[in-house]
């Protein structure tokens, strides 16, 4: 039962190919549409889950407190005593001073007294807006 | 010069083997960079002074890392929602200001935030207890 055999040989061998190119083209769309790209941060922070409506705003200062490693500032590991001046400095720079604002993403099993001692440090910075990031809650 | 007139006959597809590769290489760039948590933020601002609000507060203390609150020394529990809507009725158009322990982790308190929320109540606060004043 050999049909075929011939023309079988002469086609190009990449008319195989394009059902795979289908597919890989139609996940190249998904993740192009659906995803966010957004910078990955210095620590993997698992944040609180909230059903806040507010979303997440690209912040001049992000303040990463991870339970485990420590606190980060806009990339670059900080002690928390310095975060101040750090924070002060990062004011002073910016262009944008009424709409500077302090963005704390922390974990969601850091102890309260930890980010006490973060926010203790912002105030004394003198900035006032400030923002927890969290995760939007699944409900279900 | 009639030259390579037998390739011209029957039109060459192009090759696909260089188009996958690019498509692969997109591909996997969006795989990797693309982040589908949808993130959310909490306003923790403390007012500046200026605008001072005429309405009562009340103080809610957070008990243990479980969910139990207090408030004016009675105690709550977080995930009962038929009780937190009574409580949210009894204090109608009131600040709700959490106070959590050094010890308690901060998820409780946004969760405590949302329940309180959920419930009904207009103004919830946390920045005091994460300010620790």
């Amino acid at each position: 039962m050999k049909f075929n055999t011939l023309e079988n040989n002469n086609t190009n061998s990449d008319d195989n190919l394009v059902p795979l190119i289908n597919v890989v083209f139609l996940m190249l769309i998904f993740f192009m549409v659906a995803g966010q790209i957004r910078a990955t941060d210095a620590v993997t922070i698992s944040p609180p889950d909230s059903m806040s409506e507010m979303q997440q705003e690209e912040s001049p200062a992000k303040v990463l407190v991870s339970t485990q490693q420590g606190v980060f500032l806009n990339g670059e590991m900080i002690e928390v005593v310095s975060l101040s001046h750090a924070l002060e400095q990062l004011y002073r720079q910016s262009e944008a001073k009424d709409d500077f604002m302090v963005q704390v993403s922390a974990d969601a099993d850091l102890p309260v007294s930890r980010l006490q001692a973060i926010f203790k440090q912002i105030e004394s910075a003198g900035l006032t807006r400030v923002f927890l990031v969290t995760k939007l809650k699944q409900v279900g | 010069m009639r030259l390579n007139q037998s390739l011209k006959k029957k039109r060459q597809a192009i090759s696909l083997t260089p188009l996958i590769d690019v498509v692969f290489i997109l591909l996997l760039f969006f795989m990797l960079s693309s982040s589908f948590v949808p993130w959310r933020q909490i306003n923790v601002s403390m007012p500046t002074g200026t605008s001072v609000s005429t309405k009562e507060v009340v103080r809610i203390d957070i008990l243990d890392n479980q969910g139990r609150f207090s408030i004016e020394s009675q105690e709550y529990q977080m995930l009962d929602k038929a009780e937190l809507k009574k409580l949210v009725n009894q204090f109608p158009d009131t600040v709700f200001l959490i106070m959590a322990g050094a010890d308690i982790e901060t998820g409780v308190l946004v969760a405590l935030l949302d329940q309180l929320t959920l419930a009904g109540a207009k103004e919830v606060s946390i920045g005091a207890a994460l300010k620790g004043s």
